[in-house]
């Protein structure tokens, strides 16, 4: 039963490495060059961006071709002002302020008058717990629970992206890959990859969907400073916090789908309104 | 909003004044109001779609052609792209004619093809600033030649504001017309 099991297991590696050194060649014979026709193409003072398109299945890198990209997405203006104004939204927006004092209402004891108004030569006082008293109630003090909450205007969070995007591409921070796909599920694996292509230490993966690869999956379950991440979670607070952006090629494509429209679109006046939070 | 309170009780009895010959509850017991408040400022609050039997007869189809005359009703998700052809608009419209690195520096149209070119009025209308966007390449040449022209024709020295990271101009004072006559006149 043993042996059986080995010689079939032996198989199976087998057929795996002919199939892998079949699509290696194949991939070396016909690099992809994934180039788009744009609508404002004619109108372009910066050349589109070129990116090369890499592999992770082997450690070594592989240039599998060429990705074109939309200037306004990926070369846009870095403007680190509204970089940091996104930042600082991001961290605001979800905190809440628990610092509390107690007004001189809620600090106990204090009913009564401490002496009478007259005939002491002492200050007049109505209660001990007054904020003038040593142990009396603050006036203006924080009072729980402080909530931060604000919106960016949409536009600002828009060109948040687009300036990280090419801040990161243009600092060399910014990789486009083919596919998620790798040949291990050890964390060792991805560990090599990341020192061996001079990435990292910190690396954010993006994919499209948010059910990504298994072996990919569980190699960089326990490594924390590797994470993967949707295209719709894209932000970028997070770009920033790792060190490199690994984008896969539908990923770059879809994220600049979606700002273009939002770059474009024709009732962008109803997202530029007042936020409201019961938008019914 | 008295008045939606009002038509918002289920049942109309519990606004009937009480009149003793009728059958009533005994007093002090309040009437069971079965919904206390509803909300009639959304559409989410209204009966939902269910026999289509009550609605117009359809029928599903997915022959392309037809689809067409849909897509011609739903909104459009861009700016639908006006005639280039390089003529005369009877709205005085000009199309961009300049390539993008014919001069050192280039200005292209906003996504409603129009050129970005503002007038921002504040402090009570005291101040006005034409303000010149989406400025590529040589900034400073633009504004050197900007501000001859204009100078040239209002005879008096004004105030530029240059951002080349932004890549914008603000200059102090309505040239507006001044800045599109001189876009036009570049083809931008």
């Amino acid at each position: 039963m043993l042996t059986l099991r080995n010689i079939v297991t032996k198989l199976q590696i087998h057929s795996k490495q002919v199939t892998y050194c079949t699509k290696a060649i194949v991939e070396q014979t016909s690099p992809t060059i994934s180039k788009r026709s744009y609508e404002d193409e004619n109108y372009f003072y910066q050349r589109p961006r070129e990116v090369w398109l890499e592999n992770i299945d082997t450690v070594e890198r592989k240039k599998l071709g060429l990705v074109f990209l939309h200037p306004d997405v990926y070369a846009a203006s870095p403007r680190i002002d509204i970089i940091q104004e996104n930042v600082r939204w991001q961290r605001m927006y979800r905190f809440v302020c628990y610092a509390h004092t107690k007004v001189r209402s809620e600090v106990r004891g204090g009913g009564r008058k401490p002496w009478p108004q007259k005939g002491q030569g002492r200050a007049r006082h109505s209660s001990i717990r007054s904020p003038l008293w040593r142990g009396g109630g603050v006036v203006h003090g924080p009072r729980s629970p402080t909530t931060h909450f604000y919106m960016l205007p949409f536009y600002t969070r828009v060109a948040g992206l687009t300036s990280t995007l090419s801040v990161k591409l243009a600092q060399d921070d910014l990789y486009i890959i083919s596919d998620l796909e790798i040949p291990s599920n050890e964390p060792s694996y991805v560990e090599e990859l990341i020192e061996k292509r001079h990435w990292g230490p910190s690396v954010l993966f993006v994919d499209t969907d948010d059910i990504m690869p298994i072996n990919i999956t569980e190699a960089t379950d326990t490594i924390k400073h590797v994470n993967l991440m949707p295209v719709y979670g894209l932000n970028v607070y997070s770009m920033l916090k790792h060190d490199t952006l690994v984008l896969t090629e539908r990923a770059a494509r879809l994220i600049e789908d979606k700002i273009l429209y939002h770059l474009h679109r024709p009732d962008s006046h109803k997202l530029m309104s007042k936020f409201k939070l019961n938008q019914q | 909003m008295a008045a939606l309170r009002l038509f918002a009780r289920t049942r109309l009895s519990t606004l009937v004044p009480y009149y003793p010959g009728e059958d009533r509850l005994p007093s002090g017991i309040s009437p069971v109001i079965d919904q206390i408040q509803k909300r009639w400022g959304t559409y989410t609050s209204s009966p939902k779609y269910t026999d289509p039997s009550e609605y117009t007869d359809y029928e599903v189809t997915k022959d392309p052609k037809e689809w067409e005359y849909v897509e011609r009703v739903l909104k459009s998700k861009v700016i639908p792209a006006p005639c280039l052809e390089n003529k005369e608009y009877p709205s005085g419209w000009k199309p961009p004619v300049a390539k993008p690195h014919d001069y050192p520096y280039y200005i292209p149209r906003t996504k409603n093809y129009m050129q970005p070119v503002y007038l921002e009025i504040f402090h009570r209308g005291l101040r006005r600033v034409t303000i010149v966007r989406k400025i590529h390449g040589d900034i400073w040449t633009l504004e050197s030649e900007l501000k001859e022209y204009i100078e040239k024709r209002v005879n008096r020295p004004i105030g530029i504001r240059t951002n080349e990271l932004l890549g914008e101009i603000k200059f102090r004072g309505d040239y507006v017309n001044l800045v599109k006559a001189w876009m036009d006149e570049r083809g931008f």
